[in-house]
């Protein structure tokens, strides 16, 4: 006698059974229904223990399993394996229930799509139309120039392509609004209405970088409200994309953070020995690039201390603490323009020499910050 | 094209293999599709799949056909469906369980099985066979490639839903499962430990210059 029961529980996809031999004796079937069949599959995926499992263990009581699972319900006795009982094969469903149940299942245990990356396609987008706006621009100053060179330079990017869009020819322009220019030379109706649909279109794609401007803010507000405080929808938007999604940025040291955007430069360091980027893309913050170049290192590692602990909030909770962020990182700017008021004294005169002694002086007087450049 | 003896739908024209199409009008990753008579032949590229290498360096199972148009394969490291969708190709009547735990290939994955009725994905560690089991049970062939050190120890817990008589077909990457040992060792080891777990080895293959430091061995379950 081995004390094993006779008879053991086996599940399917398609429901349990308890089976003697070949037999099956009891069974009970799940539901035709995709939906019912995703739900069931995902709770044995998670080692649950099903509730048409629980009835006819109780149904059966002694009753041996066959998975690691189900041993609070019997004793285990055999593994189960590629020998399931013809009588319990036969009464599987069309498999297409399956295929239907594993295709909602996956794309629910994708969880939809992962926001960041549709903010880093959107970056992008942004980027790429941002270019083509500026490339078209440029174009269509030259071009409009040659009829209405005053324009051209009176009003922004946008109003031109508006105007030359609506109306084409400078007479016009002055004719249904305020504007007042004088054209340069004057053009056929046909040469202007090739460069005024060419304006319409750069205003198309102006208002386009606007929506996907509009776009980004919304969904950096909603996955990364604290980096976008701290440093502007798009800027932050960009270096998540830069880091590879959120969760990537946030596991960053900060001074990986800060030279982010500046591969090239770092390459050339780790290569060439040249000297280490101060800063990457954060340098385009115009709390960066508006300061002097003798502040701009140390307040670009300000500046990646606090971007670093907003990406960490973001990817951990998602609480806003942006207010205290910006405060304190205004707090230290403000201490370092105020420490760092004039340029570090030359010693002697080579040109080239300038950004070094820079870096010599914060090693002098900056304190835990030392060094300008480096930072790691 | 002539039809391969040792798999179903496979067919070659001297230079390169096709399958015949499942769902015709769809690439899966690129690959082109030629017509002949009506018929769309996908090809099938040694280069991007490790069945095909091995097809393509003469392989044959050891001059089994392996599987008919109804057969069942259980296929490991799935990745976003390369392969899986030529082997869809092959068994019409039949089902490849693909299973594969990274959600970002996944994702390609679902899209093959989207228009291939006979793909069922699973979004699993082929380490835990377990949980999947219900959905599986039975198979063929047990198809392998997960690239991963404990490659061996996988394939055997997962040997439990192949039928006997049934073929493992391993793709082996040397390199990630020691590198202190040359890939020959390697090969040698893992064959000994196929050997222990009692199976048979009908053939195996290295796959240069198609992939760099991968085996393929042909198994059978007893
Ligand atoms: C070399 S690729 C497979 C390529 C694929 N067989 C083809 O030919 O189209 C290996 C795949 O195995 C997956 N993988 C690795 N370990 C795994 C595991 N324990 N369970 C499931 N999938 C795994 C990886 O995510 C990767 O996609």
């Amino acid at each position: 006698m081995n004390g094993q029961p006779p008879i053991t529980l086996i599940t399917r996809w398609y429901g349990v059974f308890v089976v003697e031999g070949e037999r099956v004796i009891d069974s009970i079937s799940f539901p035709e229904d995709p939906g019912e069949i995703a739900g069931r599959l995902k709770a044995l995926s998670e080692g649950k223990i099903l509730e048409e499992e629980r009835e006819l263990a109780g149904r059966h009581h002694p009753v041996g399993v066959t998975e690691e699972r189900l041993t609070s319900l019997g004793p285990l006795v055999e593994t189960a394996g590629a020998e399931i009982p013809p009588a319990v094969l036969s009464s599987a469903p069309d498999p297409s229930l399956l295929h239907q149940a594993l295709l909602e299942e996956g794309r629910e245990r994708l969880g939809g799509i992962r926001r960041d990356e549709l903010l880093i396609q959107a970056v992008s987008a942004y980027e790429e139309m941002n270019r083509v706006c500026n490339l078209m621009y440029e174009r269509l100053r030259e071009w409009y120039g040659i009829h209405g060179h005053r324009l051209v330079n009176r009003v922004s990017p946008e109003k031109l392509a508006e105007l030359v869009g609506v109306y084409g020819s400078v007479d016009d322009i002055r004719a249904n609004t305020s504007i007042d220019v004088e054209k340069t030379a004057s053009l056929p109706g046909e040469d202007l209405a090739a460069i005024s649909s060419f304006a319409l279109t750069l205003r198309e794609a102006q208002r386009e970088r606007e929506r996907l401007e509009k776009y980004i803010t919304r969904l950096m507000g909603e996955i990364a409200p604290n980096l976008s405080a701290v440093l502007g929808p798009i800027l932050g938007a960009r270096l998540i994309s830069l880091a590879g999604g959120l969760e990537r940025l946030a596991s960053m040291p900060s001074s990986t953070v800060q030279v982010l955007g500046a591969e090239n430069a770092l390459f050339l360091h780790l290569k060439e020995g040249r000297r280490p980027p101060k800063h990457g893309i954060i340098f385009q913050h115009s709390y960066i690039h508006d300061s002097p170049p003798w502040q701009r290192g140390k307040i670009a590692r300000a500046m990646a201390g606090k971007i670093s602990i907003a990406a960490r909030v973001d990817a951990a909770t998602g609480r806003d603490i942006s207010r205290e962020l910006r405060e304190e990182m205004e707090r230290r700017i403000g201490e370092i323009r105020e420490k760092y008021p004039s340029p570090p004294v030359k010693p002697s005169g080579a040109k080239g020499g300038k950004k070094r002694r820079g870096r010599g002086k914060g090693k002098k007087g900056g304190g835990k910050n030392g060094r300008g450049g480096g930072g790691r | 094209m002539r039809p391969l003896s040792v798999l179903p739908r496979v067919f070659e024209d001297g230079q390169r293999l096709y399958t015949l199409s499942l769902a015709p009008g769809w690439s899966v990753y690129g690959e082109r599709r030629v017509s002949r008579r009506g018929k769309e032949y996908r090809h099938w590229s040694p280069w991007r799949s490790k069945l095909a290498a091995y097809l393509t360096l003469g392989g044959r199972f050891g001059g089994k056909r392996i599987m008919d148009e109804g057969a069942s394969v259980l296929y490991l490291g799935a990745a976003s469906g390369t392969t899986v969708s030529h082997i869809s190709d092959m068994v019409p009547e039949g089902r490849i369980y693909a299973v594969e735990f990274s959600p970002r290939t996944f994702r390609g994955l679902l899209d093959v099985a989207s228009v291939r009725d006979n793909v069922f994905p699973l979004m699993e560690d082929a380490r835990h066979p377990e949980r999947y089991g219900p959905v599986v049970g039975e198979a063929d062939v047990l198809y392998q490639d997960v690239s991963q050190r404990d490659q061996i120890d996988i394939l055997m817990s997962n040997a439990r839903y192949l039928r006997p008589g049934g073929t493992g077909l391993l793709a082996l990457k040397a390199r990630s499962m020691d590198i202190s040992l040359s890939p020959r060792e390697i090969y040698q080891r893992a064959a000994d430990t196929l050997i222990e777990g009692g199976f048979h080895i009908l053939d195996h293959k290295e796959l240069a210059p198609y992939q760099k430091d991968h085996a393929f061995f042909v198994i059978r379950k007893p």
